[in-house]
């Protein structure tokens, strides 16, 4: 059971910090850290944008999220 | 009746996500000790947990853009046109507010009789009257349909739900890293998911508003139009930045397609353009 869950972690972990990396617009977008009011203050009929700089922070937690599960897998299998 | 086949939509996905709800607060319940005293504690903090993310949502959505009061005179048109709506409507006339934003833009925060309605310098600047006037009685269906209060109890409901199945990973789990971590990635990605069916609500109550503000003025051309213009302005703007990053960016580029699709408060521009223009 305690093995399963580490897997879980592993692979859970990995999936959510390679879509960090890859599309961290829509993770934002998906997070609560983007209020309902807020995500309608682009240009009208539009969400808004979202700063590089916040992309390139959600990335860096991809990265992070991705380091924590290369260790758990190495703590659990190496 | 109006609007039949959103509204069976809505009913769906409404259902969905109470059902969401539901699972997190019965499974709060069967995790941790099965007592009504846990069944009270889910139930009111979802309860405080919305009211205090729309108290808060609302009055920093008008701090962030710097929203004054519209002054009477100074727009005199739009203030009549918004009392002769809320007249026909048995609505209470929503405050008025004007917002320098740097972008055409207008929103609507707040409840029915409790409403806001803020609108960029730049909008009034860009729009024509009767465009303008269509932009307003969106805004305005908004807040009759209950639309902002609406959405955030989506959201709400998808952290509740994001924050039970985090709190059951970690109370069922041995405590250590693996647990720790493995509990963040579930709460983040259970509320991912609810997300998705939150958003696609919000995009069903924008063709909702679309066709009142169409019955409102009469026609749904003025705010194609609005819209048309709003989108050339965008789409200049847009190029004028892909510009600037295409060298350093190009390869992490704004997310697109379907996922883009998927993770949007507003449907494509043309598709509304175009059940305007039906």
């Amino acid at each position: 059971m305690a093995e399963f869950r580490e897997l879980l972690a592993v692979v859970l972990g990995a999936a959510l910090g390679l879509a960090m990396i890859l599309a961290p617009r829509a993770a934002l977008r998906l997070s609560v850290f983007m209020g309902p009011n807020r995500r309608r203050r682009g240009d009208y009929g539009t969400d808004e944008a979202i700063p590089d700089w916040w992309a390139w922070l959600v990335r860096a937690l991809g990265v992070v999220c991705l380091g924590v599960a290369a260790l758990i897998a190495y703590q659990t299998y190496a | 009746m109006r609007h039949i086949g959103l509204k069976v939509r809505m009913a769906i996905v409404g259902a969905i996500l109470f059902a969401f709800y539901s699972v997190a607060v019965a499974a709060a319940w069967f995790f941790f000790g099965q007592s009504t005293t846990i069944l009270g504690i889910a139930v009111l903090g979802s309860v405080l947990l919305v009211g205090v993310q729309y108290k808060i949502g609302k009055w920093a959505a008008l701090r962030s853009v710097g929203a004054e009061d519209m002054d009477e005179r100074e727009y005199q048109q739009i203030h009549q046109f918004v009392e002769k709506v809320c007249r026909e409507r048995n609505l209470k006339k929503p405050n008025l507010k004007v917002a320098s934003m740097g972008v055409p833009n207008a929103f609507a925060v707040g409840r029915r009789g409790n409403g806001t309605v803020v609108v960029s310098r730049e909008l009034i600047q860009l729009l024509d009257r009767d465009e303008l006037e269509g932009v307003i009685a969106h805004e305005l269906a908004h807040i009759d349909n209950r639309d902002v209060v609406m959405m955030v109890l989506g959201q709400g409901i998808a952290s509740v739900v994001g924050i039970v199945a985090q709190y059951i990973v970690l109370f069922t789990g041995d405590n250590d890293l693996a647990d720790f971590f493995l509990a963040i990635v579930v709460g983040n990605l259970v509320q991912f998911f609810v997300m998705l069916f939150v958003l696609a609500i919000s995009r069903y109550r924008e063709y909702v508003a679309d066709a009142d503000a169409k019955r409102i003025i009469n026609g749904g051309d003025p705010l194609a139009r609005a819209l048309e213009k709003i989108q050339q302005g965008n789409k200049r703007s847009q190029d004028s930045k892909i510009d600037e990053n295409v060298n350093a960016l190009c390869i992490f580029g704004e997310d697109r397609g379907l996922l883009q699709k998927l993770v949007s408060t507003h449907p494509p521009t043309e598709k509304r353009i175009q059940r305007l223009r039906s």
